[in-house]
């Protein structure tokens, strides 16, 4: 029932939905450029589906925000409704956090499938990854934007302000994160640059293997949650 | 209007949010300049002013923050009443609203400009030594640039936030485009014209060795950049009189 409603909750909110929409438009608009730059050997790899995963870097942007507005459009005095419906709030937070997921993980299908789709029909003479390795960056990709998605509402529920916990995202994940990444190879427990090795095969030399970098998404994303839902069970709201 | 403008400022500085994007705008750009100048020992033109471009972010949330705070009904016990309307209770005149809006935030962000410009020129010149750009009438000339392009910047994401009454989307265009890898440069090298948004010709105003398909003179680009705000703000403005607040 818990997981009913709070589905229902998601995708009604207009905010999903333009969020989603927004996000596909401009991955597909950063796919042709990137693929556009590829045409003129402009990007590093040559590699089709190097130049498809390209966006995805971009495109966490939209599930960052997508997690973030899942939970603090509570906070315009719905949270009361929801608390009045569902006392039980771990049960009501954990039941957030997985249809947060379920909602994610197709949307993260579709842009993943998208763009090295696109790279791949666009660029027939570029090295073509082979069935396995495509699955395999499709299923990384979603993994890690899931699990983004899910680290994003927890900041969120940390947060209780949609602006303050956007800026924080953003901030980190396209300023702060970059920039560390660039410097020290412990960046490589961070949330972000672990999921470059999760999701991008082409990735940097030295870079953990997929699994070590799975593990630490996950771990962070898991860890982010189970202490955001610890404030939610013991504060006022 | 003084008074009005006192009152926008005081409205500005108020926030949480306005406090702590002025920590931001004044420590990046002089953190990151200390951190590259002590590790590099080759230093370029640009040393300093490349960091104050990221420095930004912190006018970027200012200009956002000024403009959605009227309109954001958050927290967990909002009523979801709008500070928009008490605003334009006291203010009626809409246009004569958004000048002391935009007055407000204009003194804000280039007092923010200028501190964080000058920590960072100066901590790049001590860390730097002989190594460092040279000073003089340049360096008084691109620290006006820097912040004239955070001032245009904050404006620039007031007057979106403006259409769109929420922050998320300008926050995110604009943050977005102040990354490592920014999408408008992205862009600048599939499409040439694409060096003519305002982030990039803003940016010639300070930062000189640019690896770019145009070529564009600092005024030039200061220029265009102005040109693009001005038309987002005429639209925001155009918006903001018909619509319901």
């Amino acid at each position: 029932m818990t997981a009913r409603a709070e589905l229902i909750k998601v995708l009604t909110l207009p905010a999903t939905w333009l969020t989603l929409l927004g996000t596909l438009f401009v991955t597909v608009v950063l796919d042709v450029a990137f693929i556009a730059a590829a045409g003129q050997g402009q990007t590093g790899s040559t590699s089709a589906l190097d130049v498809g995963l390209a966006s995805i870097g971009y495109a966490q942007a939209g599930f960052l925000i997508l997690g973030v507005l899942t939970v603090t459009s509570e906070y315009g005095g719905q949270v009361f409704t929801s608390l009045t419906a569902v006392p039980r709030r771990l049960e009501l937070q954990v039941v957030k956090g997985l249809i947060l997921v379920a909602v994610s993980i197709p949307a993260a299908i579709l842009m993943v499938t998208v763009s090295t789709l696109l790279a791949r029909l666009a660029l027939p003479d570029a090295a073509q990854a082979g069935a396995g390795e495509l699955l395999g960056a499709i299923g990384g990709a979603t993994v890690y934007l899931a699990l983004t998605t899910l680290l994003a509402a927890a900041v969120a529920v940390a947060v209780r302000r949609s602006l303050p916990a956007v800026a924080l995202l953003l901030g980190y994940y396209f300023i702060l994160g970059p920039y560390v990444r660039d410097r020290t190879e412990h960046a490589s427990f961070l949330p972000d640059t672990a999921g470059y090795s999760l999701w991008f095969p082409g990735g940097a030399e030295g870079a953990p293997s997929p699994a070590v970098g799975f593990a630490v998404v996950l771990a962070w994303s898991l860890v982010a949650f189970a202490a955001a839902t610890a404030a939610f069970v013991r504060r006022d709201a | 209007m003084t008074g009005l403008v006192r009152s926008e400022l005081i409205k500005l500085l108020g926030l949480p949010s306005a406090w702590a994007a002025i920590g931001v705008g004044l420590l990046v750009a002089p953190v990151i300049a200390f951190i590259t100048a002590s590790s590099s020992s080759s230093a370029g033109a640009d040393a300093g002013f490349q960091e104050l471009a990221f420095g930004v972010v912190g006018a970027i949330i200012l200009g956002v923050v000024a403009v959605s705070s009227e309109y954001l009904a958050e927290g967990d016990s909002s009523t979801g009443s709008r500070q928009i309307t008490t605003s334009l209770t006291v203010l009626p005149s809409r246009t004569k609203f958004l000048v002391v809006k935009a007055a407000a935030l204009v003194l804000v962000v280039g007092a923010l400009a200028l501190a964080a410009a000058a920590a960072t020129v100066v901590i790049t010149q001590s860390v730097l030594g002989a190594a460092a750009p040279e000073t003089g009438t340049g360096t008084v000339l691109r620290v006006t640039g820097v912040v004239l392009y955070w001032v245009l910047t904050a404006l620039l994401a007031a007057g979106i936030t403006l259409m769109t009454r929420s922050g998320i989307l300008p926050l995110t265009i604009l943050v977005l485009n102040t990354s490592v890898v920014s999408v408008t440069y992205l862009l600048s090298r599939v499409v040439p014209a694409a060096n003519y948004l305002p982030d990039l010709a803003g940016a010639r105003m300070f930062v000189h060795e640019v690896e770019s398909s145009a070529e564009i003179a600092p005024v030039t680009g200061g220029l265009v950049m102005t040109a693009w705000v001005a038309v987002v703000l005429v639209a925001a403005v155009a918006v903001f009189r018909r619509r319901d607040a």
